[in-house]
């Protein structure tokens, strides 16, 4: 299976993250925090498009609000197999660290 | 809060909509308009505006880069069809784009001429708000105003910021053993902060500090004292006075029509600048930003007549922008005209590229039906084949750009050369090429793509597939015989413009205008020459091929100042202005301009120092019925009309002729030029045995001269520039043309193969076959000759109208372009059917 980017992962623990609260704007507000760089939409939407594509998460429509010009919201949660491919970047990045620990890194 | 504030602007929106799939519209434009109206509240409006766009921008990047990836196959089957049809289609492929390319080069080159044109004085700072000041005196426009006008200009109207004079002037410069002449001007201290002429060494403000400054270009500034620093350095001028330079200017730029190497005060013309009422000097005033202008200019029609007190002629000052200077004249036609004929040609050449285009794809879509029944069949809708040959004539097209952008460049050189200008091809720098370029691309692909993406899309599958080809005599016949009927009444009207155009340029070069200018030498006459004047007069003469010398102060071109003048029975306080040539003896029998009345100067008289010869139309004017002996005056100086010369051209042909008299009085400044008549063998000889005489008479002046023909045809030297830069552009128009009937040909031919088989089995010969091919193309030239000429006749009519004197449009021109056109195409055609014709039917009849 194809390793997840770091954008990628970042997208992934932002939704599990938001719980109930995972949209378009939540979603890039936190990952830009996250990593302290600028997140364009264009580039958020990419990245949700694979994982969407690799159902790594699901949406679900939310209700209208006038607020954003008659568009709904759609929410993002993460699917079993997204957690999996989660759980497996985590189980690599901690295996690449551990593989150095005895070395310091200075 | 505004409600309105708080929404993402409409177009971008608009733009995020048209990201169609994946639901990212209502992503992207939900969310990116959720977030803008938090940061309108948090950074207000300007800054969410800007992050807004970035974010879409970003996203119209992002999105088709995924699209691209997604319709990939489609688009990827696309241009392979396209290539494979451009490999398999070599002629035709070759036509279609080397027509357009050339079309598109010939648009690129003329709308960068155009560009230039229309650019010509924009860089000053000030370039709206300055207008020059235009006397009219007897119907006639001229540049020059009275010396004494700008200072009580500026005083009496408030509306008036800023004023210089512009009085051109030609010196005879020196600094140790450098000599040379150059062009420049007088001007007022307001000039440098009026005009946006950079100083790069020097303030504007300090440069004529001193009545005894000069300034020079860089140019000029190089060749007298090379990498030294001018400033402070002195030159001679003249041999004789000494100015200082305290600044140096930036070259002039070619598109100002201000052109000059260097810069001296006004103040150098002593007292008269500020009382002569001669007509001498350009004016240039700036004025205030909220000026009424049809206010201001009624206040200044009377100005002169209000001032110069003497005059009771109708003098009227008009104001013209800075902005008409170049492309309209004062009097004749306005150059402007020829920005429109350029862009007409510009326009008519790419679309007759682009119909060469159409008749070629139309035609060999026969050819691509089993494809496009093909893609119909699998489930390809109507829209999708549109697409599929806009885009194919888009890529095409595109391709005659990078092509027609490499002609440019390579043909950039030669074409500044022709049109005297310095074009470059900056596409990055240049936010109009960037447009016009895609612009170009699109125009072609669309006009030259959609009848055919139209028409064969619109066939049913059915009879695609069955026959493998279109029924015959479906639409496109009848359209591609319109279009080459089009196609070449366009070409025919080019031509004919071309051969009237220089029908007319002959005309006025050539045309009797009074005086002979042939075999006339102008020599320039500086401080040493003109003291020996007369000896050098008597010694010159004396050589076996000088016929006659004569000498004046200025060239018969731009033979004099206008002047006021009065004469017995109409007093000095009731004059009117007249051109005053102050001429040496003989310059009459020297230009051979014929005296129908009375005598020429002559130094058995000692009056004739104060006595005038007029030219008919100041005899005219005059309305005396025995002028001779009469009194006459030009300012205070009296004497008596002795004779009256034969009307003459001295402007170009352009204008007419206006008032001209005569005086061997040199007041109003020395004689500059000596007129040399000599005879037509040796030239090379006299010239050089003239330049040995004057060394010895002024060892310090330059020998510098002219030919009197020269200057007389440098008054067209834009008409002729423009004429040459027609007549290479109908050469291309006609190329493209010939190119598209080339294909037609070869097309005809190929389809009718079979046809001339059996026929030349039967029996045909060559010149038969050849007559039976070429005449459908004979009667479709013949449609555009009738189509053509009235449309020339009163495209040229019109042209002529604009010229004070015009040649005819004889009928010969006309035949004789139609007869150009219908031999070229034949030829055209003639080509690829005698080899048709030619070929060994065995071959033809197994063909297919």
């Amino acid at each position: 299976m194809k390793e997840l980017t770091l954008l990628e992962q970042m997208i992934l623990a932002a939704i599990i993250a938001l719980k109930e609260d995972a949209y378009g704007v939540s979603i890039r507000k936190r990952v830009e925090k996250l990593r302290g760089k600028k997140l364009m939409y264009g580039t958020l939407y990419n990245a949700l498009d694979q994982l969407l594509r690799k159902e790594y998460v699901t949406k679900t429509k939310g209700t209208t609000s006038s607020e954003r010009g008659g568009r709904p919201r759609i929410y993002y949660t993460l699917t079993s197999d997204g957690k999996n491919a989660l759980r497996d970047s985590y189980n690599l990045q901690r295996a690449i660290w551990e593989s150095i620990s005895e070395f310091r890194l200075d | 809060m505004d409600k309105h504030k708080g929404h993402p602007p409409k177009l971008g929106q608009k733009l995020l909509s048209f990201l169609g799939h994946y639901e990212w519209k209502y992503f992207v434009s939900g969310d990116c308009g959720e977030e803008f109206k938090e940061r309108v509240q948090e950074n207000g409006r300007c800054r969410a505006l800007l992050w807004y766009w970035e974010q879409v921008v970003y996203a119209l990047a992002a999105y088709s880069k995924i699209s691209t990836a997604v319709g990939g196959t489609m688009l990827k089957n696309y241009i392979k069809i396209t290539w494979r049809n451009i490999k398999n289609n070599k002629i035709y492929s070759f036509i279609n784009i080397m027509g357009l390319a050339v079309g598109m080069a010939c648009c690129i080159l003329i709308l960068l001429w155009i560009q230039d044109e229309l650019s010509f004085d924009k860089f000053h700072e000030n370039y709206g708000d300055i207008y020059r000041t235009i006397p009219e005196l007897q119907g006639t426009k001229y540049s020059s105003n009275p010396l004494a006008l700008a200072g009580v200009f500026k005083e009496q109207y408030p509306e008036v910021r800023q004023i210089s004079r512009f009085y051109q002037m030609f010196w005879l410069m020196k600094h140790g053993d450098k000599i040379y002449e150059e062009r420049g001007a007088l001007v007022d201290d307001d000039f440098l902060s009026m005009f946006t002429f950079p100083l790069i060494q020097g303030t504007p403000e300090t440069v004529f500090a001193s009545r005894d400054s000069i300034v020079l270009t860089e140019r000029a500034a190089g060749k007298f004292f090379g990498t030294q620093d001018p400033i402070g350095k002195s030159l001679l001028v003249n041999n004789s006075a000494e100015l200082i330079v305290t600044g140096v200017l930036k070259d002039v730029p070619l598109n100002s029509h201000l052109q000059f190497d260097f810069l001296a005060s006004m103040r150098l013309m002593g007292a008269r600048e500020h009382t002569s009422w001669s007509y001498e000097a350009r004016t240039y005033a700036l004025l205030e930003k909220d000026v009424s202008l049809p206010d201001f200019a009624d206040k200044i029609s009377g100005f002169v007549m209000e001032h110069d007190k003497r005059t009771k002629q109708k003098v009227v000052l008009h104001i013209q922008p800075l902005s008409k200077v170049h492309l309209y004249s004062l009097n004749g036609p306005d150059p402007v005209i020829y920005v429109y004929i350029f862009s007409t040609i510009a326009v008519a050449i790419l679309i007759i590229a682009c119909i060469n285009f159409i008749n070629l794809s139309t035609a060999r879509s026969n050819t691509r039906a089993k494809e496009i029944g093909m893609r119909k069949v699998v489930g390809a809708e109507r829209a999708d084949i549109i697409k599929q040959f806009i885009g194919e004539s888009m890529i095409l097209s595109a391709v005659a750009l990078l092509v027609a952008l490499g002609m440019v460049y390579l043909f950039l050189p030669a074409f500044n050369n022709l049109a005297e200008k310095q074009l470059t091809l900056n596409i990055a720098g240049n936010v109009s090429t960037m447009f016009l370029l895609p612009g170009i691309i699109l125009f072609t692909g669309l006009a030259s793509g959609s009848y055919p993406a139209f028409m064969l899309s619109s066939f049913k599958p059915v009879n695609m597939l069955r026959r493998g080809k279109l029924q015959s005599g479906s639409g496109g016949f009848v359209l591609r015989r319109i279009l080459v009927v089009g196609q070449f009444a366009a070409t025919i009207v080019l031509i004919i413009g071309t051969i009237i155009m220089y029908k007319q340029l002959n005309y006025i070069m050539n045309k009797d205008i009074g005086l002979d200018r042939d075999h006339v030498l102008a020599i320039s006459m500086n401080g040493e020459l003109r003291e020996s004047y007369k000896s050098f007069k008597n010694e010159i003469k004396q050589f076996p091929n000088v016929l006659n010398v004569s000498a004046a102060r200025r060239i018969p071109t731009n033979i004099g100042h206008v002047n006021p003048v009065y004469w017995e029975g109409k007093g000095p306080e009731d004059y009117v202005t007249m051109t005053d040539a102050s001429v040496d003896y003989d310059y009459f029998e020297t230009l051979g301009m014929q005296i129908i009345q009375g005598r020429s100067f002559s130094e058995e008289y000692a009056t004739d120092r104060e006595n005038y010869v007029l030219n008919e139309e100041a005899l005219r004017v005059t309305g005396l019925e025995s002028p001779i002996g009469k009194m006459f005056s030009c300012w205070e100086d009296e004497g008596k009309i002795i004779g009256i010369v034969k009307n003459f051209h001295t402007r170009s042909l352009h204008s007419e002729i206006g008032p001209v008299i005569f005086t061997l009085s040199q007041r109003h400044g020395p004689h500059n030029y000596i007129f040399v008549k000599i005879r037509q063998d040796d030239i090379s000889g006299t010239i050089a045995s003239l330049e040995k005489k004057a060394a010895e008479f002024a060892p310090n002046d330059l020998f510098e001269y002219s030919f009197l023909d020269d200057e007389f045809n440098r008054q067209y030297v834009n008409d002729q520039r423009r004429g040459d830069i027609y007549k290479y552009f109908t050469y291309l128009a006609i190329f493209i043309s010939c190119l598209g009937l080339f294909g037609m040909a070869s097309f005809t031919a190929e389809q009718r193969t079979k046809e001339i088989g059996i026929r030349k089995v039967l029996g045909a010969s060559t010149p038969n076959i050849i007559i039976l091919i070429s005449k459908d193309f004979l009667v479709l030239l013949f449609v555009s000759n009738v189509i053509a000429w009235p449309i020339a006749y009163y495209l040229m009519d019109k042209l002529l109208n604009n010229y004070a004197y015009r040649t005819s449009i004889a009928a010969w021109v006309f035949i004789a372009s139609g007869m150009m056109a219908v031999c070229i195409a034949l030829l055209t055609v003639c080509i690829k059917i005698v080899k048709v014709a030619h070929s060994n039917p065995v071959d033809s009849l197994r063909y297919e």
